[in-house]
Formats: structure tokens, C-alpha cells, sequence
């Protein structure tokens, strides 16, 4: 009897941990990562993203930032009134997590920067640093793994082709209201004009897609990435091994009762 | 003397018997529910990406217009990529490299997936054989152009090319359990101009 009730139990607790532990995936488009420079003080943080110089307000925070002030981060959380139509309050950010990556910032220090302001959604990155600014990582939800440094998204989130238009082009394009780059997906962290519905080109097989044209100099190896990705789950592994244990297990019970 | 001993083994072993059989009942719900959150996230995905591709074309998007839907015949794959690379990402799809170009653009797109799921086959791919990206209506026709085996630390599939090209990467042997020490790169080349799905 007694066998029998750590039998159900153990196994409901064990299996109730592991659910615990993997994650849902999330329904909100609005989570992220944003990997930047943090700035500000107690408060009132902002963080300064890399590449794209999109500078988003931390509204809160269940995390301690003031540690990482002036450090290279990448901030975990989820976008503020995203609904709106104000620049400012769609640039907030509520952090749930923080990640180091550098003890310096890398580009634009944060430390003077405070509320953005419209005009600061101007990309200052240009073609000379492309892989940088080539997608906007808005939509993170998942804390990457250690080889993986670059921000992504989880299959809920829908910008699964996250590339911000305004962040790829150069500076003139930037100015330009006019669509500029007809390919790209417009992400919440874009606010500029130059996001259009895709005009694909008639003659040409490749597209005239313009959005990526700066990525073509460089590399678009991931930053701190010396390795290509590890794609193997310890899945199969883990069946096989459950395979062979309950197979024993059923074995060795069958030759008790015998 | 003998008897008390003889039944004190019995218990033992009909209670190691007990637990590997938990062990391995729980090992399997684990990897049964790891494979389910996978296909329900692409389930989840597909519909997010059927509800995308319905919509017109000159309708300006928003950030759900972004789904991407990569299919290979050959291999049998049909799978709504996510954004990043991460474990988390591709437990629940192939996942594209943030810092490559977007599928379908110009530039180098580069998608990553596991090879015990999506990636399974891609080692059966050869060169001519056709991938499709769908995405937001418009239907991009590759062609594989090159398989080659590289070192992890080979990141000479990430570089990027002047024209639309697509990299798939997954592990090799595609078949190894455990840390698989290769790469497999698969790259393909945009050779159709993109059309809308409707035409």
C-alpha cells in the first residue's frame, strides 16, 4: 500500500516540477529582450538599444538596475502601452529580468539620455554597422541560451521576422517618410513611417527589398557568438533512457511476481 | 536466518523495480510533453500564419505580418519559423538568426532547427531540391545549391551574400544522440521572383 502511494506520488510530484519548469510559451507580442546600453537613476532607467540607437524608458522593474548602470545589458520584459499612439509611453518597458554582457557600453552611453522623445527613434547606425542593426529585438521572450546571445522571439510572438525597417536604413532613408523598405516587418519598437505592406518586384528574382541591403558588408554572425548554433535536444536521449527504465522496471517486476 | 534475508531482498528489488518504472513513465511524460508544447506552438503558429496570409497584401502590417512559413516537399516539412536561435525558440520551431537577413530578402537568411524535429531529413536534401518560404502572401521559390558539413566554429555560413540566399543549419550526424560534434549547412538561392500565394 505504501509502495504504491510513493509509486503515484513521486512521479505526480516530479512530473508537476517539470511542468513547472518548462516554460509557456507566451501569447504576448509585446515581450521581449532589448539589448543596449542601461542609463539613468533610481527610477527612472532607460536603456539605449545597440544598433538602432532606440532609446525605451524602463517604467518598472521587479529587478535591481542599479547595478547595471552603465553596463552593456540585455533587459527582458515586456512592452508598455503598446497600444498607444504616444512615441514616449510606447518606448516603456517593464523589466522582469537582466542579463550582463558587458561591463561597458559598447555604443551610445545611456548615462545622459532620459525620456526619449520622437526624434530620438532615428536610427544613427548606418550601413557601416549592419549586423547590429539589422533586426530589432522586440519580441524576446526567452532568455537566450549562453551560446546564444542574440535576442528572439518565442513562437508566440508574431514578429518572427522581426527586421525594423527605419533601424536598417541609412540616414537619409531614415529622414524620409516615404516607404523606404517594403520587405521588412514593422515591429512595435519602430515608429517611423517606413513600414509598408510588402510590394513584391516583378522582374528581378531578388527582391527589391532594401531594408537588409546595409547586412550585406558584414558578417551576420551573432555578437560574442564564436559557434554556430547547437541545435541537439537532449529529447530523444531522455526517451530512450525513460524507454529502457520502465522497460527494466516492468521486467524486474515481472520476474518478482514470477 | 536465511528467510528474513531472502524477503528483505525481494522487497528491495520489487521496490527498484517500482522505481524505475516511475523513473521511466516520468522521463517519457517529459519528453511526450516537450514534443506536445512544440506542436501546439506550431499549431498556434500555422493558424497565426493562415490568418496572415488571408489578409491583403497592401493592407499595412503589423507585427503579427511577419509569420514566415517554410515548407520542403522533400523532406516533408512544413513548419512556421520563430525569431532567434535560442533553446527556448527552437523547442518550438526552426528559428532564424536575428542578425540575418529576413527570409525572403535580399541578403543571407540563415534558419537553424533541430535535427531530432524539423531537421530530421535535412541531410536527404540535394542540390535542385525545392524550399519554399511563404510569408505575408507572397510565395519565395529556393533551390538548393550547396550541402556541406562544417565545424562548429565554421561561421562561414552566416556570411552574408549579395542576393536572396537561405542557409539551414542542424546538427550532424543528424542521426547522433548526444552533442552532435558537426554542423550540416544547406544553402539555397532564391530563383522565383516572389508571387502572391493567390496567383
Amino acid at each position: 500500500m505504501k509502495n504504491m502511494f510513493l509509486l503515484i506520488v513521486a512521479p505526480l510530484l516530479l512530473v508537476t516540477l517539470g511542468f513547472g519548469q518548462a516554460p509557456a510559451p507566451s501569447s504576448n507580442a509585446d515581450q521581449g529582450s532589448i539589448k543596449g546600453c542601461l542609463g539613468g537613476s533610481d527610477g527612472n532607467y532607460t536603456i539605449v538599444e545597440d544598433g538602432t540607437a532606440q532609446t525605451f524608458k524602463i517604467a518598472s522593474s521587479t529587478v535591481d538596475l542599479k547595478a547595471h548602470v552603465g553596463h552593456d545589458v540585455e533587459v527582458i520584459g515586456q512592452k508598455a502601452n503598446a497600444d498607444t499612439s504616444s512615441g514616449a509611453s510606447d518606448n516603456s518597458v517593464v523589466v522582469t529580468g537582466v542579463n550582463m554582457i558587458s561591463d561597458q557600453c559598447a555604443t551610445t552611453s545611456a548615462a545622459t539620455v532620459s525620456t526619449p522623445a520622437v526624434a530620438d527613434q532615428t536610427p544613427t547606425a548606418t550601413a557601416d554597422s549592419p549586423a547590429v542593426t539589422a533586426s530589432t529585438p522586440v519580441a524576446t521572450a526567452s532568455t537566450p541560451a549562453a551560446a546564444d546571445q542574440i535576442p528572439a522571439a518565442t513562437a508566440d510572438s508574431p514578429a518572427v521576422t522581426a527586421s525594423t525597417p527605419a533601424a536598417t536604413a541609412s540616414a537619409p532613408a531614415a529622414a524620409d517618410p516615404t516607404p523606404v523598405a517594403t520587405d521588412s516587418t514593422p515591429t512595435a519598437a519602430d515608429q517611423t513611417p517606413a513600414q509598408t505592406a510588402s510590394a513584391p518586384p516583378t522582374a528581378d528574382p531578388t527582391p527589391a527589398t532594401t531594408a537588409n541591403e546595409p547586412m550585406m558588408a558584414s558578417a551576420g554572425a551573432p555578437e560574442n557568438n564564436n559557434q554556430l548554433p547547437a541545435t541537439a535536444t537532449p529529447l530523444p536521449l531522455l526517451g530512450l533512457l525513460g524507454v529502457g527504465l520502465l522497460a527494466t522496471g516492468l521486467l524486474s517486476w515481472k520476474s518478482r511476481t514470477n | 536466518m536465511l528467510a528474513p534475508l531472502s524477503k528483505n531482498r525481494g522487497r528491495m528489488r520489487q521496490q527498484l523495480a517500482l522505481f524505475l518504472t516511475g523513473v521511466g513513465l516520468l522521463l517519457l511524460l517529459y519528453v511526450s510533453f516537450q514534443y506536445w508544447q512544440m506542436y501546439a506552438a506550431q499549431k498556434k503558429l500555422a493558424l497565426a500564419w493562415q490568418q496572415q496570409d488571408a489578409r491583403p497584401a497592401n493592407i499595412v502590417g503589423s507585427d503579427s505580418d511577419a509569420l514566415v512559413r517554410l515548407t520542403i516537399a522533400k523532406i516533408d516539412l512544413d513548419a512556421v519559423i520563430v525569431e532567434g536561435t535560442s533553446r527556448q525558440s527552437l523547442k518550438l520551431g526552426p528559428g532564424h538568426m536575428v542578425d540575418s537577413a529576413v527570409p525572403g530578402s535580399s541578403g543571407n537568411s540563415v534558419i537553424v532547427a533541430h535535427r531530432d524535429t524539423f531537421f530530421r531529413h535535412l541531410d536527404e536534401l540535394q542540390e535542385g531540391d525545392g524550399i519554399y518560404l511563404r510569408r505575408r502572401g507572397e510565395v519565395y521559390r529556393f533551390e538548393v545549391t550547396q550541402r556541406r558539413v562544417v565545424e562548429p566554429t565554421d561561421l562561414s555560413a552566416l556570411r552574408q551574400s549579395p542576393s536572396a540566399q537561405l542557409t539551414l543549419i542542424t546538427c550532424y550526424p543528424t542521426h547522433y544522440l548526444g552533442p552532435a560534434p558537426k554542423r550540416l549547412v544547406v544553402v539555397a538561392r532564391l530563383i522565383a521572383t516572389p508571387k502572391t500565394a493567390r496567383e
